[in-house]
């Protein structure tokens, strides 16, 4: 890597910075519980919009990994989130009714309060749909992942995600709050996926899975990015670049080993697919506050919104993360 | 008789001092002895909390930061201390504040009281085992290690490298056999008196403070200079990585400590109640009056090794992108699908030339590794 791309990356972290300092004018703060982070607490950063029939397990589910609090962008959600995270003991609250989009679809309003508030600090930047998991999740907090990480001096873990769907029409079982959305969206494809290294950024970019194949038959390469880096000790010179698929300094983006070995690595369940898709995709489509003018959403009310279901006869059944492990969709490196 | 304890600490001051607690419980005496980057507060405070019980003293306080001279010097002070204020003590076992005794204390008193004359220590000569953290055997011994390999990486290189360049080489001092092997171990008043004692002592220590990772060669070379019996191993059931950190315990391990039947385990996690509450506690279900046998959990830490190093055959995915040539295998070479030249070409079901297009593609995909059918010419 020459001396002038280094440089270059240098201009563009600054860039990223200086557009989340800029952004952060629009943030109001509702409830302010930041003074409870102790140091050494794992943090949890997310935006979201009327998420609120998700919120009560989305939140559970993450205590219950050992996250110690949550720092929350309400984009002018209208179906209560706000008040709902309002009450929560362990969430502070940011609202803003600027736009998603041009917040480069929230990275501008995290990056300042990862800065902010993370700095020193594991941070686990996932959405309300996201459900991590990591190699021995069922009985290690995430705390074991942070020490072993430090110990190892690791200081980024990816987690690619998967998305998740029913058997049948996506519509056909309606989400309930406070349930797990993985008992409804139990299915997910095992073993679609195409990779390639960006040579710029470092990072490796994986593309594939049910959203390929059904929204994009067609022009897969236009399917939607799956490689992700949600838990960064964050250093407040961090910038996520694009949503959470790479950051600068790019030295972040090597969570993999090019040497024949495994890293250790996770999963997002992402549990995007349940009836509640289908009226956010046409309401999307009219805001078109999503990636490349929502093109996802648009895709899918070409393709399949008729006959809603994603599941095929490849479709494999979730049933913990030793199952993804000996899939190969993660591994435990040589955490033991 | 009894067996005094050495524990170096550093972090997790409560769980150090739970266990502190327990070993005194069952009458030993115990010598800590704490970096100097544990802050003065936390010292103070870790001091008062043990101050009600008998035989405890802390030792001169050294840094150790690992692979240093550091954690050597802390184990001879804190050894002087025990020999000097403890005669009743046979034997000096070095623990670390993240051990956990598997075993009631006072199954371990009586093992050692059964074999008065043993020392255990993990001991053998790099010919013997092909440790190789950072590339470095038998050179650990023969050059200069000034810069720290966690935080000076480069310069450690560097130096290195200009070692090997002008073939510069330090002499051992004579009569020693360099040796390695776990720092944790348990010595015989007699060995451990005469280490200490040794009229060579400070051409040894000049030596060995400019050895790498001394820490692992010092007590382990020495040791085979005065004891009368040694066993070479470890009462302490560590398991190491791949760059030679421990691995850590947590509270999914508690079936697999059980069934290692050894004395000691290293490393705990600090948050591990789990473990700590089984084994500090619950006495009648530890019982068990056989040999430690740490072979018997090896098979998953040996695997995780592995996993890291050379991963499985074949496979891409978002934490293992091999270069050319670091695959370890494949599963599959490269191949093309020809797809619809039914509306083109009649083909018969012996196809163009060669074999039939769907048998190439089953020899192609498997997972033993692609193989090629012959074609003849």
């Amino acid at each position: 890597m020459s001396f002038v791309q280094s440089y270059r990356m240098r201009w563009r972290r600054k860039y990223a910075k200086a557009r989340s300092f800029r952004k952060h004018f629009g943030l109001r703060p509702v409830v302010d519980r930041t003074a409870l982070i102790k140091p050494g607490d794992v943090l949890l950063f997310s935006t979201l919009r009327d998420e609120h029939i998700r919120l009560p397990y989305f939140l559970n589910y993450y205590r219950d990994l050992g996250i110690d609090h949550f720092l929350i962008v309400d984009n002018d959600s209208t179906d209560g989130s706000g008040d709902y995270l309002a009450d929560q003991p362990d969430v502070s609250l940011w609202h803003t009714s600027a736009s998603y989009k041009r917040a480069r679809f929230g990275v501008d309003w995290l990056n300042w309060l990862q800065s902010r508030y993370g700095h020193g600090h594991w941070t686990l930047v996932v959405d309300p749909d996201e459900l991590f998991v990591y190699p021995f999740c069922d009985t290690r907090p995430i705390r074991a992942l942070t020490d072993w990480l430090d110990g190892s001096n690791v200081r980024s873990f990816g987690a690619m995600l998967l998305d998740m769907y029913p058997k049948g029409r996506l519509d056909a079982v309606p989400y309930r709050r406070g349930q797990n959305p993985i008992e409804i969206a139990s299915w997910f494809d095992s073993g679609n996926y195409m990779i390639q290294k960006n040579r710029q950024y470092g990072n490796l970019w994986i593309q594939g899975g049910p959203r390929a194949r059904a929204f994009f038959p067609d022009s897969p390469a236009k399917a939607p990015a799956l490689n992700k880096i949600p838990l960064v000790k964050w250093h407040r010179r961090n910038a996520y670049i694009s949503s959470t698929h790479m950051l600068l300094p790019r030295g972040l983006n090597l969570t993999y080993d090019e040497w024949g070995g495994e890293s250790a690595s996770g999963v997002l369940l992402h549990a995007k697919f349940l009836d509640t898709f289908t009226q956010k995709a046409e309401e999307e489509m009219q805001r078109k506050q999503h990636y490349r003018a929502s093109l996802e959403y648009k895709a899918y009310l070409e393709n399949i919104a008729q006959t809603p279901e994603l599941w095929c006869k490849w479709s494999e059944k979730y049933i913990n993360w030793r199952q993804l492990e000996i899939l190969g969709l993660m591994s435990k490196g040589n955490w033991a | 008789m009894t067996v005094g304890i050495i524990m170096l600490v550093h972090t997790a001051l409560s769980r150090a001092e739970q266990v502190a607690r327990h070993w005194s419980a069952a009458g030993c005496p115990l010598v800590i002895h704490a970096d100097v980057s544990v802050p003065a507060k936390s010292f103070k405070a870790f001091q008062t909390a043990l101050s009600d019980l008998p035989d405890i003293r802390f030792s001169k306080r050294h840094r150790c930061e690992w692979g240093t001279w550091g954690l050597v010097a802390a184990s001879q002070a804190a050894a002087q201390t025990m020999l000097e204020d403890f005669p009743l003590v046979r034997h000096v076992y070095l623990a670390s504040g993240s051990c956990l005794p598997l075993r009631p204390v006072q199954e371990l008193i009586d093992y050692l009281a059964d074999r008065p004359q043993t020392d255990f220590i993990e001991s053998a000569t790099t010919a013997d085992v092909p440790w190789t953290i950072g590339g470095l055997d038998s050179e650990r011994f023969t050059l200069r290690f000034p810069f720290s390999w966690r935080k000076n990486r480069y310069l450690f290189d560097k130096y290195v490298a200009i070692q090997r360049g002008l073939g510069m080489k330090r002499r051992i001092p004579g009569g020693i056999v360099p040796h390695m092997g776990s720092q944790w171990w348990c010595l015989t008043r007699q060995t451990l008196s005469a280490i200490l004692d040794d009229p060579e002592r400070p051409v040894y220590d000049r030596y060995f403070s400019k050895v790498w990772i001394p820490d692992e060669s010092y007590f382990q070379t020495l040791a085979r200079q005065y004891s009368r019996q040694i066993e070479s191993r470890s009462l302490t059931l560590s398991k190491f990585d791949y760059q030679g950190k421990p691995h850590i315990f947590y509270d999914d391990h508690l079936q697999l400590l059980r069934r290692s039947d050894c004395f000691v385990a290293r490393k705990i996690w600090p948050q591990a109640n789990r473990l700590y509450d089984a084994f500090l506690t619950d006495a009648a279900h530890a019982m068990k009056r056989t040999e430690p046998n740490p072979s018997k959990i090896d098979r998953i830490f040996s695997k995780a090794v592995e996993r890291r190093t050379r991963g499985r055959p074949g496979l891409y995915m978002q934490s293992r992108f091999p270069a050319e040539t670091r695959e370890n295998g494949l599963t599959s070479a490269q191949y093309s699908v020809f797809h619809g030249f039914s509306a083109l070409l009649k083909i018969s079901s012996h196809g163009w030339h060669g074999p039939p297009v769907r048998v190439s593609m089953a020899t192609f995909l498997h997972p033993n590794g692609p193989s090629f059918p012959k074609v003849r010419p």
